[in-house]
């Protein structure tokens, strides 16, 4: 009797815990195919925001020859692939009319940020070249701040 | 000269050895956020893990019983192959995000493709569980995670107010720029409690005791270690706050890729400070993937009666062994489908606090015990701190999940 009970006990366990399973996935795939809203795209723009400065506190250190190439090269490469990743997130869902401005500034702030990271990547050793795209990308990263601010009222 | 050695190096090891990624990236966002407010939590779960840690290690050498095996005893089997399953999930959560962010650290470091990193990373993992005995592994890892204490130098360099940071141990409110600031203050605290009071910390811990041969007479020894280990681990949290209260908050940067915490030491020490920064996190990261696939490990043959340990040879405890290798596999693949790191080591510090409570409870009743531990029961403060920990972490193990929700995934 007391096995009995328990295999049911731990069915139900197993049912509870295969429910919350498909539940999690109905709600991933929901959330993926909504449309864009503001905290969305809020989101994005304090993403690339960060991304944007972290180029910045990289071309000032290679400004200055503190960092290794190949770290220069590997972690920018990462900044690239997740500016890309942002990029892709807004694309791949249905823009509602009133956000279609704000995502469109912040793709072409994505699109600056990812070119000033490239050009930072093929930078060897110009300490000089390296600071004007550090002043850049902290521009970017201003703007990009400015509308997230704006998109958080 | 030889029990100081040994008790030296315990406490190195253990300070070595208490970063895992998450605590990285989740104290660095703390500190970007929201300057010093966070450095209370710290204190808060620095003295959480050490009251867990120090009753899991004096149950371990007094009732030679460890995590696991009470809380089957003691929570019966419905909810012990729960908390089993729901334990194996997070272990195997936390060791992919530790692989993941190994991997990364030897690209930034060598330039190999990621894929071949985290296949590089899984055979090195292999090899040093296999090949190194149990004190070995603590030694090895915890020593040379010690080059983690670049960050504590770089934090001290950049010279901080330090009676601000003083004053920012006294809870205060934190600086917001909104009311919905509050919800993701209030995250944060819930992840670097959790960050700091990871529970397969403690699992490892305590089965680390049953393997040293812990007895009673070692009860000193485990108290000893775990309050100074442990707190000066967390010195390295308060490090991490710092560093991103000086360098990363003016420029309001998150922190959302492991190579990014490497620029503190890289702006204070230049290519040196890098490659201090990157040895030390690849050994403290190596560590911490080690740690949870073995508490995965121990957790299933605790429960399930089966031999454990590495002081036995691999053929007596095959189960134990061949659970540890699947983990780690598991876990690289993980890795392999393309997840990212930090977000899965986030979901893990997330999920780890929500079933703290439940192999908590069982070590704290046993703890209390004078049937089990006879003399070595919990005085009035042990159990007073006991007490006030079960609710505080049960505390945030309800509001973990929605906090993660409401905050977006702690992005605001």
């Amino acid at each position: 009797m007391r096995d009995a009970a328990e295999v049911r006990t731990l069915l139900w366990q197993a049912v509870v815990i295969l429910l919350a399973l498909v539940l999690l996935a109905a709600w991933a795939i929901h959330a993926s195919r909504r449309p864009l809203r503001s905290d969305d795209v809020r989101l994005s723009a304090a993403d690339l925001a960060s991304f944007a400065a972290e180029g910045e506190v990289i071309g000032r250190q290679l400004a200055r020859h503190r960092l290794p190439r190949m770290y220069v090269e590997e972690e920018i490469q990462f900044l690239a692939d997740e500016v890309v990743s942002v990029r892709a997130s807004l694309w791949q869902r249905k823009t509602p009319v009133a956000l279609a401005a704000a995502v469109a500034r912040v793709q072409e702030g994505a699109a600056r940020t990812g070119a000033e990271l490239h050009a930072l990547s093929t930078l060897h050793g110009d300490g000089e070249a390296a600071r004007g795209t550090a002043e850049r990308l902290h521009a970017i990263a201003d703007e990009l701040h400015v509308l997230e601010r704006v998109l958080s009222r | 000269m030889k029990n100081f050695l040994e008790v030296f190096l315990g406490i190195l090891t253990a300070m070595g050895g208490d970063v895992e990624v998450g605590e990285l990236t989740f104290a660095l966002n703390a500190g970007s956020k929201f300057e010093y407010a966070l450095l209370p939590v710290v204190l808060l779960g620095t003295l959480g893990i050490v009251v867990y840690g120090e009753m899991a290690g004096r149950v371990a050498a007094v009732a030679q019983q460890p995590v696991f095996g009470l809380m089957r005893e003691r929570n019966g089997l419905a909810v012990g192959l729960l908390t089993l399953i729901c334990a194996l999930l997070v272990n195997v959560m936390t060791c992919s995000a530790e692989i993941g962010a190994v991997a990364v650290v030897l690209e930034l470091a060598a330039g190999w493709h990621y894929r071949l990193c985290i296949l590089a990373a899984l055979a090195f993992l292999l090899v040093a569980s296999w090949v190194l005995p149990f004190e070995g592994i603590e030694r090895t890892f915890g020593l040379m995670g010690l080059l983690m204490t670049v960050f504590l130098v770089s934090a001290i360099a950049m010279q901080p107010d330090w009676g601000e940071v003083a004053a920012g141990f006294l809870p205060h409110a934190p600086p917001v720029r909104s009311s919905s600031d509050y919800v993701l203050f209030a995250y944060y605290a819930v992840a670097l409690l959790s960050a700091i009071m990871l529970p397969y910390e403690v699992y490892f811990y305590s089965s680390g005791g049953i393997e040293d041969g812990w007895k009673p007479s070692d009860i000193k020894v485990n108290r000893f270690v775990s309050i100074t280990g442990f707190t000066l681990g967390s010195l390295l949290c308060v490090s991490f706050i710092l560093i991103g209260a000086q360098m990363l908050r003016p420029l309001q940067l998150d922190v959302q890729l492991p190579g990014t915490a490497v620029l503190a030491p890289a702006q204070e020490f230049g290519r040196w400070g890098v490659v201090f920064a990157l040895t030390g996190m690849f050994f403290t990261f190596c560590g911490a993937a080690i740690e949870t696939a073995f508490s995965g490990a121990y957790a299933l043959a605790q429960f399930y009666g089966w031999p454990w340990g590495k002081f036995r040879a691999p053929r007596k405890a095959a189960r134990f062994t061949i659970g540890w290798i699947v983990l780690f596999v598991l876990a690289a693949l993980i890795m392999l489908s393309g997840v990212d790191p930090i977000q899965v080591v986030e979901y893990s510090i997330v999920f780890s606090v929500v079933i703290l409570p439940l192999t908590y409870l069982p070590t704290l009743v046993v703890a209390r015990d004078r049937i089990y531990m006879k003399q070595h029961v919990n005085g009035p403060l042990a159990n007073a701190l006991g007490v006030f920990y079960l609710v505080l972490i049960t505390l945030a193990a309800l509001s973990a999940i929605p906090l993660l929700v409401l905050t977006h995934g702690g992005k605001g």
